[in-house]
């Protein structure tokens, strides 16, 4: 939360200088493609070859923590929404549109990585799997917010609509990670938790390769938690720089 | 002093109805436009013996969905253009109340075009599409579409695209309902045993309490001001 | 230790590397637009800031 705090223009004048980047961004811009690289040097080149899938299931590595960043950034979405409700403070909404776009963007490298991963595996691109179906109807709501900001210029009823569409919007995000408890005849893996399916195709044992765990945590630094906090923060210091001209523009019209 | 709520939800229904009783615009609109829908169907799908067991289902619940659309999107722009809206807001009622009152008048609009085109397409495509369960999950089906389309309309007609956005922004998120909706229509019709589609029903009662509960919750912040 | 240019005539294990490489490219595709797109939008605002405060200057 002391990222939002700095993220905000002073209160005193909007349109005044927006402070300089502030230096835990900067060590997050550094540390963040380190980590990329080292986990993809786990995933890549410590953990064992998969016996029955071949080189391809390394990409499960950055499908499954991608979701999670995904999920992460729109839970970001669904606070700063609530928070922009109750306070009215427009920093609010800033965490909330950035937890959009970088989810957006993390939940379609889990949807692409998953489909070159079933491609050879399943033997086809796509499936209309509950599974599968959840996670595109997540995505294109996603979208559709970015469609109904777009469509209204008032900035305080853009402001308020998108924060409850936002909350609207996460009852995909959940349905994505309970569908597979409450459909069993789905054919994706359950690899976190315990599973109700006896035929997920695909599947492997987590315990059985080695460095499995390793690539997976290693995994999870970048993609679950560095990476979306990062982009999140360079969206949200766009918005309040946005904000900050879109004021400017104004009063040079009032002139 | 406050109008109590039941009170003031039967009276925003019955503006409605009396509305509707007098220009019978929007349900005419509404039915027609399911008529031509299911034909259009009919011709694109080629609906043969064969086919219609499976697509069946799936022709009736787009069919409703987008007579909703339609009916959703009158309803709200005739509430906000005639500045309804703002006098019912001014009003001394609990915003729920409000929410409850567009809502009741969606919902029955939407289920009546569902429930007149069960004979239609019984007597079209030959299948018995009138039995007890094919009407809870039409109406538990409708329910939860109209709270969202209800939440979400009032919110588009306010932006700069009006109608035009409203499928956009409602179908994603009524997608689940409409999913549930279809499954267990499908299985009902194809007259599969109970407990292999009972799952269906259950889901979409869930679903309807989930997204009723948020709708109501929501509302209060869609019509301030 | 991990082959990865693997072919099944050695060890058994089926070749999907190539699936693997075309993953790892829209990944990097996905990532390098969002951050350009970024770059960019940071920029046209930078530039809009710039010409609002020269226009109220004068």
């Amino acid at each position: 939360m002391t990222a939002v705090k700095s993220m905000s223009l002073s209160t005193a004048d909007p349109a005044a200088a927006a402070p300089a980047r502030p230096r835990l961004l900067t060590i997050l811009t550094i540390v963040t493609p380190i980590a990329l690289v080292i986990s993809l040097y786990v995933a890549l080149f410590v953990a064992r070859t998969e016996v029955d899938q071949g080189d391809v299931q390394r990409l499960f590595y950055i499908h499954l923590p991608a979701f999670f960043g995904g999920f992460f950034a729109f839970t970001a979405t669904v606070v700063g929404g609530i928070a922009y409700l109750r306070t009215r403070n427009a920093k609010w909404d800033r965490l909330a549109v950035a937890g959009v776009e970088v989810g957006l963007a993390l939940s379609l490298i889990n949807l692409l990585t998953g489909m070159f991963w079933a491609r050879p595996i399943w033997n086809t691109w796509w499936t209309w799997d509950p599974r599968l179906t959840a996670e595109a109807i997540m995505v294109l709501t996603y979208f559709a917010y970015l469609m109904l900001r777009a469509g209204i210029d008032n900035a305080d009823t853009r402001r308020r609509f998108a924060a409850i569409y936002g909350v609207l919007a996460f009852t995909t995000v959940i349905i994505t990670l309970v569908i597979t408890r409450i459909r069993p005849d789905t054919i994706h893996p359950v690899v976190v938790g315990p599973s109700v399916q006896t035929e997920a195709q695909g599947m492997f044992d987590i315990q059985a390769t080695e460095g499995v765990r390793l690539a997976l945590y290693t995994g999870f630094i970048p993609w679950a938690v560095l990476i979306p906090v990062t982009l999140m923060w360079y969206r949200v210091r766009l918005e309040a720089l946005a904000e900050r001209a879109a004021l400017l523009k104004s009063r040079l019209l009032e002139r | 002093m406050k109008t109590s709520f039941f009170r003031a939800v039967s009276a925003i229904v019955r503006k409605d109805l009396r509305i509707e009783f007098r220009s019978r615009e929007l349900i005419s609109m509404m039915g027609l436009f399911a008529l031509l829908s299911i034909l259009v169907f009919s011709f694109a799908l080629e609906l043969d013996r064969i086919a219609r067991q499976e697509a069946i289902s799936g022709v009736l619940w787009v069919t409703v969905i987008f007579a909703s659309i339609l009916g959703l999107n009158r309803s709200l722009a005739a509430e906000r253009d005639q500045g309804n809206l703002d006098a019912m807001l001014l009003a001394p009622i609990d915003r729920p109340a409000v929410f409850i009152g567009k809502l009741v008048g969606n919902f029955l609009f939407s289920l009546l075009v569902g429930l007149a085109l069960l004979p239609v397409m019984a007597a079209l495509y030959n299948v018995n599409m009138i039995q007890p369960w094919v009407l809870l999950v039409l109406t538990l089906g409708t329910l939860g579409f109209s709270a969202i389309g209800t939440v979400l309309a009032t919110m588009t007609v306010q932006t700069r695209t009006r109608e035009s956005l409203l499928p956009i922004v409602l179908l994603p998120i009524a997608l689940p309902v409409l999913l549930a909706a279809v499954r267990a229509t499908t299985n009902i019709l194809s007259g599969a045993p109970q407990d292999e589609w009972i799952a269906w029903p259950q889901i979409l009662l869930v679903l309807d309490v989930i997204y009723l509960t948020l709708c109501v919750l929501l509302f209060e912040y869609v019509v301030e001001e | 230790m991990p082959i990865l240019f693997q072919t099944a005539e050695v060890s058994g294990i089926p070749y999907t590397a190539d699936y693997l490489f075309g993953g790892l490219a829209v990944i990097a595709v996905i990532m390098l637009v969002f951050i350009g797109s970024l770059y960019l939008r940071f920029q046209n605002v930078r530039k809009d800031i710039a010409l609002a405060e020269q226009l109220a200057e004068e």
